[in-house]
């Protein structure tokens, strides 16, 4: 990592990536209700922060395994708003012809995504088997959230990753809810304690501030790439929507305005020259209404 | 020569397997020598690969899960479960995982994941250590399942799975392991004439004492138990004369059963015959077929011939009375052929 990733040209880029997933996926309910996309969605509002900063430590060679809320991942990774959105509308030209669609997205050699929470630990740590044994160099980060650590796979993945010091990342998106429920009902001690009894080497990010997530992401992924074994990055974030789509609110309103108060984006935002992160912003809004306005996406509402 | 026992002869073909490829790895639980697994299947296969023959802990879903992640990554994992009865614990690896992957994610990935597993009573293991749970994968979408039996090598099988588009499920019954395969000499000094062919794209072969037009009555069975018909067989035409055409498929799920029913149409009587529960089961489902595709060639209905519903009791006298026994084959079959 060089220290010109720190330029102003460079977050600039960072905060269009998470402005991107935000634009995105905030215009997903009207899509949705509309009847352009149908079935189910998991936004990832208010986690855009550690996703846009562990894709950007990443090499083009390493390999992510996701999870339900995965949209935040895919875009952080490839930018490619238009390919997502097509794989959502059921498309014979998205990425899985419209057969995976929004948990199951998949860029071969690259971005794996399921519905099973928790499944997809183990298939990212044979991944990291695999990558070990060829010697690639290249690593697997395999996301999570604080709901999947109620299944048994995933401990039983944590144990084998560390027993053969595999290439993986594990990154817990603690957003302190699983579905509707908080996590105090959920969940026992503390979620670094179960990642520290395996010997897994653990950092917990209580911020959404992009500059302090993005020093924890580095050392972290700098680590897992030196053979040093697994590593786990808790990051604490808010979700600042509903469970899905389809379902309501999971939060009373003085906790929801407690929740955007840790808010990424605003704080990205501050750290940037005003000018030019209204001209991002333009930017991006600007190719997403063509997007959303484009003909063929419009063309399914008449249908 | 003394011919090689099931578990020689599936030694044989993981070695040369591991040999040929670099891609193949087989991981399980306590398959490291000197131990070389609960049934020694992967006796010596530590000590000549032991950076690919991997044991694992104690972890169904992890291990089936890993190699799934290892098939996406290009790598050709068999796994082995250590008893049957323990698949349940990776099910949603192959159920929610493998067979999903190469069909959702729209054939840009491959998940050959081969899962070799014991099934099977006949030694008084109990409810959780003797079932036969293929039944259970049967209608699962994507997933190719295989009866190892003793006319059919283990080699070619394998890599063909290997080659196959999804996971699949090699059931080995625990009774084959020791039985001998049979050679050809053997089988003809024996007294049987047979017949192989194709169904599903693995090998079936067809075994009768007499020319099979003259046969009364075709059984179909698989796995193990084919050992144990051919004693029913022979029975069954010495003393009863009636004379069956047996035929033991290695796949379980194949698509088309034509070449099955081609034997069947001739003979017109037919019988399904599982160690297994019965009802909701791998003869149900045929039988079905063969109602639905060959009915009008049918004297009679299909037979679905199985083991008790209930759950298997350790108490090894109990346990014989649960499964299925030659001298109620040789009754039910007698009268199916009149």
């Amino acid at each position: 990592m060089s220290f010109n990733r720190y330029s102003e040209e460079w977050l600039l880029d960072r905060y269009r990536r998470m402005f991107l997933i935000r634009e995105f996926e905030e215009s997903l309910p009207r899509l949705y209700r509309e009847g352009i996309i149908s079935g189910t969605g998991h936004l990832c509002l208010g986690q855009e922060a550690g996703t846009v900063a562990i894709s950007a430590a990443l090499e083009e060679t390493d390999v992510v395994f996701s999870n339900h809320r995965g949209h935040g991942h895919f875009l952080a990774l490839t930018g490619d708003a238009p390919g997502l959105l097509r794989e959502l509308m059921g498309r014979s030209d998205g990425p899985c012809g419209g057969k995976g669609g929004s948990q199951h997205l998949c860029l071969p050699r690259r971005f794996f995504s399921n519905g099973i929470l928790g499944g997809m630990i183990p298939c990212a740590t044979g991944y990291a088997l695999a990558q070990q044994a060829a010697g690639t160099g290249a690593i697997v980060v395999a996301f999570l959230g604080d709901g999947a650590l109620g299944e048994g796979v995933v401990y039983e993945s944590f144990n084998l990753a560390s027993l053969w010091r595999l290439p993986i990342l594990f990154v817990i998106e603690d957003n302190g809810y699983s579905q509707s429920t908080p996590k105090a009902r959920n969940l026992a001690g503390q979620i670094s304690s179960r990642l520290e009894a395996f010997g897994i080497q653990t950092q917990t990010v209580a911020s959404t501030d992009f500059l302090r997530l993005w020093s924890s992401v580095e050392r972290s992924v700098g680590q897992v790439r030196s053979g040093a074994g697994p590593c786990c990055l808790i990051f604490e974030a808010p979700r600042l929507c509903g469970h899905s789509v389809n379902s309501g609110e999971f939060a009373g309103e003085s906790e929801l305005v407690r929740l955007r108060k840790q808010d990424p984006l605003p704080l990205m935002r501050s750290k940037l020259p005003e000018e030019s992160a209204s001209q991002v912003e333009a930017e991006v809004h600007s190719v997403l209404q063509e997007l959303f306005n484009a003909p063929w996406v419009r063309a399914v509402h008449q249908s | 020569m003394t011919p090689f026992t099931f578990r020689e002869c599936l030694n044989r073909a993981l070695d040369r397997i591991l040999a040929e490829d670099h891609r193949a790895y087989i991981i399980g639980e306590d398959i490291l020598d000197p131990y070389g697994g609960a049934f020694k299947v992967t006796a010596g296969l530590s000590t000549r690969y032991p950076e690919r023959v991997r044991s694992t802990p104690v972890s169904e879903a992890g291990i089936i899960g890993m190699s799934v992640g290892m098939a996406l990554a290009g790598l050709r994992p068999i796994v082995e479960i250590m008893f049957a009865d323990f698949l349940t614990l990776g099910f949603d690896q192959l159920f929610n995982h493998a067979t999903k992957f190469p069909y959702m994610y729209d054939g840009h990935v491959r998940c050959p994941v081969v899962v070799r597993t014991p099934t099977g009573a006949g030694r008084g293991y109990g409810p959780t250590h003797s079932q036969c749970p293929e039944k259970y994968f049967l209608g699962m979408p994507g997933l190719t399942v295989i009866a190892a039996n003793h006319y059919t090598d283990p080699y070619p099988v394998i890599k063909q799975l290997q080659n196959e588009r999804g996971p699949s499920l090699l059931i080995e019954h625990k009774g084959l392991y020791a039985q001998a395969m049979w050679t050809a000499e053997g089988l003809a000094e024996a007294g049987w004439q047979w017949l192989d062919f194709e169904l599903g794209g693995f090998p079936a072969r067809a075994l009768s004492l007499v020319e099979p037009q003259r046969c009364n009555l075709v059984v179909v069975t698989y796995g193990e138990f084919a050992r144990r018909l051919e004693g029913v067989v022979m029975e069954l035409a010495l003393e009863h004369e009636v004379f069956c055409l047996l035929v033991c498929p290695t796949s379980l799920n194949p698509s088309s059963l034509e070449p099955l029913w081609q034997l069947v149409r001739p003979i017109g009587r037919l019988a399904f015959v599982e160690e297994g529960t019965r009802a909701w089961s791998w003869g149900t489902e045929w039988a079905y077929r063969a109602q639905v595709e060959c009915g009008s060639s049918l004297e009679t209905s299909p037979v679905c011939l199985a083991s008790s519903a209930d759950i298997i009791p350790s108490n090894i006298w109990r346990e014989s009375e649960s499964i299925l026994t030659a001298a109620q084959l040789i009754t039910l079959l007698g009268k199916l052929a009149r």
